[in-house]
């Protein structure tokens, strides 16, 4: 079992970024973080045996969604000198309400599921079956939300000429 | 054999990361990847449990979250350059024509 080490360093990894994306102040730093976090989430998918869902997150949002929102975070920024700082607001009293919420998480699942084991086999060919047979419906109606949330966006971005904006 | 407590555990540290985030960073794009570390917390404890329970539905249900978590995102983004070029400010708590 030489992946589980793989498993525990990818989410000492993962831990140690979203502790670190609460105090870091560079915009750009955060979204890198954020990056890191969800590539590390692909490789334990990839390690636990679930290959497409791994390669689904590290193809979308390391190569899709992570891209648009750097786009969005430069065409939001104030000036070509300025550095992309954003300020926090709240953020002790945020913890004093976010830290006992994980408390109770962890000794929920602690108290209930510890223990309990798992195996790494997969079931890439039975996914591909599953997709194209039984859920075959919600993976058509995916393709269409995908095809209407293109066509909003583009829609929601054009600038109209009635003077409104 | 290993078991997959750690990975709820992380699922936690997830959940609660990104709702710090939405709670007190003042970026709406940020904000945005706040929705997104939910949406992975919630993956992570889907695959956790299709891992220990072996049922496809898991795994089907992670893909679909993923088209889902796409496509809010790019609603998501457009709006906020929308509200950005309309208020020439990112601060969510900013998006208002009361206050001043």
């Amino acid at each position: 079992m030489s992946g589980s080490y793989l498993v525990y360093f990818s989410e000492g990894v993962i831990v140690a970024a979203a502790v670190m994306l609460l105090f870091v102040r560079n915009l750009l730093s955060a979204v890198l973080l954020i990056m890191t976090i969800l590539i590390f989430l692909g490789g334990i998918y990839l390690l636990l045996g679930d290959e497409f869902i791994g390669v689904t997150q590290i193809l979308i949002y390391a190569g899709g969604v992570l891209v648009v929102v750097l786009f969005g975070i430069m065409l939001t920024a104030r000036g070509p000198r300025i550095p992309l700082q954003v300020s926090q607001a709240n953020l002790w009293r945020a913890l004093l309400i976010m830290v006992p919420l994980l408390v109770a998480l962890v000794l929920l699942y602690a108290s209930t599921i510890q223990g309990v084991p798992y195996n790494n086999n997969t079931r890439l060919p039975e996914i591909g079956l599953a997709i194209m047979t039984d859920y075959v419906l919600p993976f058509e109606l995916a393709g269409i939300l995908l095809l209407v949330a293109l066509l909003g966006a583009a829609a929601i971005l054009t600038p109209r000429n009635d003077g409104v904006d | 054999m290993a078991s997959i407590d750690h990975l709820l555990f992380t699922g936690a540290v997830l959940f609660v990361t990104g709702l710090t985030v939405i709670l007190t960073r003042r970026n709406a794009v940020m904000v945005l990847l706040g929705i997104e570390l939910l949406l992975n917390a919630s993956n992570l404890n889907l695959i956790a449990f299709e891992r220990l329970y072996q049922n496809l539905s898991g795994q089907l249900f992670t893909l679909f979250i993923i088209v889902i978590a796409v496509c809010e995102t790019a609603v998501g983004l457009a709006i906020v350059l929308r509200a950005y070029r309309f208020y020439n400010k990112i601060a969510p708590n900013e998006f208002s024509n009361i206050k001043e």
